[in-house]
């Protein structure tokens, strides 16, 4: 409804705007380069960011000032204090990073943005800035040109910077014709009076152009261009330090409770600072005249005098939260809950994830850790395996002849509780964010995707073979229950194993381990087929027995394969790019199945003899 | 020589052409050391084992280490010719 009522009416205002005065076009004109260049650059960084922040996060995960000083560094580097929000939105959706390294990020964020204030008000407003932002531009479109994703990401950042420095050139114009006709500081309100109002205008303005720096930029062209009283001014930068957290608000609705806990920690951080600087306003206003005598800024330069009220204010927002961080996380942790609900729904995935992909592969892929989990649980249940057996150490093959306990569970009532959502976020996230991301990540959204449906087909198999296995493995019929309870080890080993193969750090050995697996498997296969074919021809089981297990030695093939599949796919998923070394040294399927049949039956203890 | 100079270092820095494989045959050297290693350990076993059983499973698994690392060494050979000679 807002959204209906508001945007025809910015429109009206801006046609009114530019057919009333030229300055205001050229100022408008500025505001939208300047935001221009900030999506350019934002569009730049994504291709390094990435990786390299990741590098560099999993470098400071366990200091506060690393993760402050990851904040400051980042958003210094990018001028875009929205953008690392969002990535670490993202980052702790996928719970790569934790709630207060997430806040430090944060509030570092918040010291990096000051120096947008520095850059434009001592550089910008100082020298004929629209001279460098030509050559950027010519530059950048070349490098746009070229093939190679990095050097694209290296246009993009130069487009960028090209359009904010043409921006801020517009802008000062704009403001520098204005002061020729109208006087706008006749609007200027003294006192308390004006600083609320000011600070709610540069809170609107930053919520309506979605940058903090592009407000501040526009503050200090008008202050410089004397059309913003020095005292409005320093409202306007409150304004947009509380207005720039309704990014972070925006990117969090579509995160899970963490992403959300993080963006009311921006909220509550920059309200704070925002309250403590109106507050404080008098005694702050001498410190900057102090700190501004100290580093030798002019008295009358007002708009330094503003960037160093904007680094004040939030150093001392800084230094006021830091120590209650803890404090923060534990009453945001009780406060912010995850909804508990009835179906089990999808953990790490988040729209913020989307943006880079290597987050978004992380995303998918402990997600589908997550649906296989969920998955471990209903295979080994509908095989009338407990968990905690399949887990431990004992030996699988003492299942065979007692009858099994049955353990009571509906498996179409579990799918859908426990798989179904899972499963269609990740094959829907899996799509959409294979669509937004470079070549090199296909093998790995692609694994993940199969990995997916391997989980689902695994538990398919199980629904089938569950029939018959719940009569027969705990029936009186000796041959058929051991015949039965052969399936259900075959199953419990192939999940014990591929438990402890998530141990294993190292992709290679891991996937070096699984043709081990594999053989065992196929092993294991080979000597129940025999064992049944010796059961009909002694003529121990009847025909209706024996048909039954072949087709239910066909569901345990295809679940104990499918099973294997999935881990498969998941150990290539997680390898990088590139690395090849792990399915070179694999095993072919035929050298499997050759080792398999020239050992035969080696992997079932005290049933060899028996066999032959 | 002077330009020839340049670009080996070039070459150095960006991990192109000869040293773009030193990484990967390192790699190779740990996993085929480390296989080495257990079909060392699987073969002492071998020779202690007793039952039949246990016998089978260990040559089964000797097995697929004796055949990863047959591949493995036929990956560093390929390696290896690949590089230009000097």
């Amino acid at each position: 409804m807002l959204g209906r009522i508001a945007l025809p009416s910015i429109f009206l205002i801006l046609s009114y705007g530019f057919w009333a005065s030229s300055s205001f076009k050229d100022l408008a004109a500025g505001v939208a380069l300047f935001l221009f260049g900030m999506l350019c650059m934002e569009q730049g960084f994504k291709v390094f960011s990435g990786g390299t922040i990741q590098r560099v996060l999993s470098a400071s995960t366990d200091k506060l000032w690393k993760s402050l000083s990851f904040g400051v560094l980042s958003t210094t580097l990018m001028q875009s204090s929205s953008l690392v929000s969002v990535i670490t939105i993202s980052f702790l959706s996928a719970e790569m990073i934790g709630l207060a390294q997430g806040i430090g990020i944060i509030f570092g964020a918040n010291l990096g943005t000051t120096t947008g204030a520095w850059i434009v008000a001592g550089f910008g407003l100082k020298v004929n800035i629209s001279a460098y932002a030509m050559p950027l531009l010519v530059f950048g479109v070349l490098f746009l040109m070229q093939s190679s994703a990095r050097l694209k990401g290296l246009g993009w950042i130069l487009v960028g910077i090209g359009f904010l420095f043409l921006g801020i050139y517009f802008m000062k114009n704009g403001f520098s014709e204005y002061a020729r006709y109208i006087d706008l500081t006749q609007y200027a309100i003294p006192g308390i009076k004006g600083l609320l109002v000011f600070t709610l205008i540069g809170i609107v303005a930053t919520v309506v152009m979605q940058s903090s720096h592009a407000t501040l930029t526009l503050t200090i062209t008008a202050l410089a261009a004397g059309q913003v009283t020095y005292e409005n001014a320093l409202a306007l930068a409150i304004g947009a330090n509380v207005g720039t957290t309704i990014t972070a608000i925006l990117g969090s609705i579509s995160a899970n409770v963490s992403g959300k806990r993080l963006a009311a920690a921006h909220l509550i951080f920059n309200m704070v600072t925002g309250a403590v600087a109106l507050v404080m306003i008098k005694p702050l206003l001498h410190c900057v005249e102090f700190i501004s005598g100290e580093v030798g800024i002019a008295a009358d330069d007002y708009t330094l005098k503003l960037a160093v009220f904007h680094t004040l204010f939030n150093v001392i927002g800084v230094v006021l939260m830091v120590p209650f961080i803890n404090t923060m996380v534990s009453w945001l942790e009780s406060r912010l809950k995850g909804a508990t609900v009835e179906y089990d729904q999808p953990r790490y995935l988040s729209e913020a994830s989307l943006e880079l992909p290597e987050v978004a592969q992380q995303a998918v892929y402990k997600e589908t850790l997550h649906l296989f989990d969920n998955a471990f649980s209903l295979i080994a249940h509908g095989v009338d395996l407990r968990r905690s057996l399949v887990r431990g150490d004992q030996d699988l093959q003492e299942l065979l002849e007692a009858p099994a306990k049955p353990i009571k569970i509906d498996l179409d009532d579990q799918y859908t509780r426990m798989v179904k959502d899972i499963y269609s976020a990740n094959i829907e996230f899996i799509s959409r964010a294979q669509a937004a991301a470079p070549s090199e990540f296909a093998e790995s959204f692609s694994a993940l995707r199969r990995a997916n449906m391997d989980i689902v087909a695994a538990i398919k198999a199980t629904k089938h073979l569950r029939k018959n296995l719940h009569v027969y493995s705990r029936g009186i019929d000796k041959n058929m229950r051991r015949e039965y309870n052969r399936f259900r080890v075959r199953v419990g080993s192939v999940l014990r194993e591929i438990g402890a193969l998530r141990e294993q750090d190292d992709r290679i050995v891991a996937l070096l381990s699984l043709d081990r697996i594999k053989v065992e498997a196929l092993d294991a296969d080979n000597h129940a087929s025999h064992t049944v074919d010796k059961l009909i021809r002694q003529g121990a089981i009847s025909s209706q027995m024996a048909t039954s297990l072949i087709n239910d030695g066909a569901y345990t093939r295809e679940l104990v394969g499918r099973l294997l599949d999935v881990a498969q796919a998941l150990i290539q998923a997680g390898t990088p790019p590139g690395e090849a070394l792990g399915d070179e040294m694999s095993l072919e399927i035929e050298d499997i199945a050759n080792i398999a049949r020239s050992l035969d039956g080696a992997a079932l203890p005290g049933e060899m003899e028996d066999y032959q | 020589m002077k330009v020839r100079k340049l670009l080996d270092k070039l070459n150095k820095y960006t991990g192109l052409g000869e040293n773009a494989d030193k990484k990967q045959v390192r790699k190779l050297r740990n996993v085929l050391r480390a296989l080495k290693e257990k079909q060392d350990e699987l073969q002492l076993k071998l020779e202690a084992a007793e039952g039949t059983h246990e016998r089978r499973k260990l040559e089964q698994q000797l097995e697929v280490i004796r055949r990863q690392r047959q591949k493995g060494q036929e990956v560093y050979k390929s390696i290896k010719d690949a590089r230009p000679k000097q």
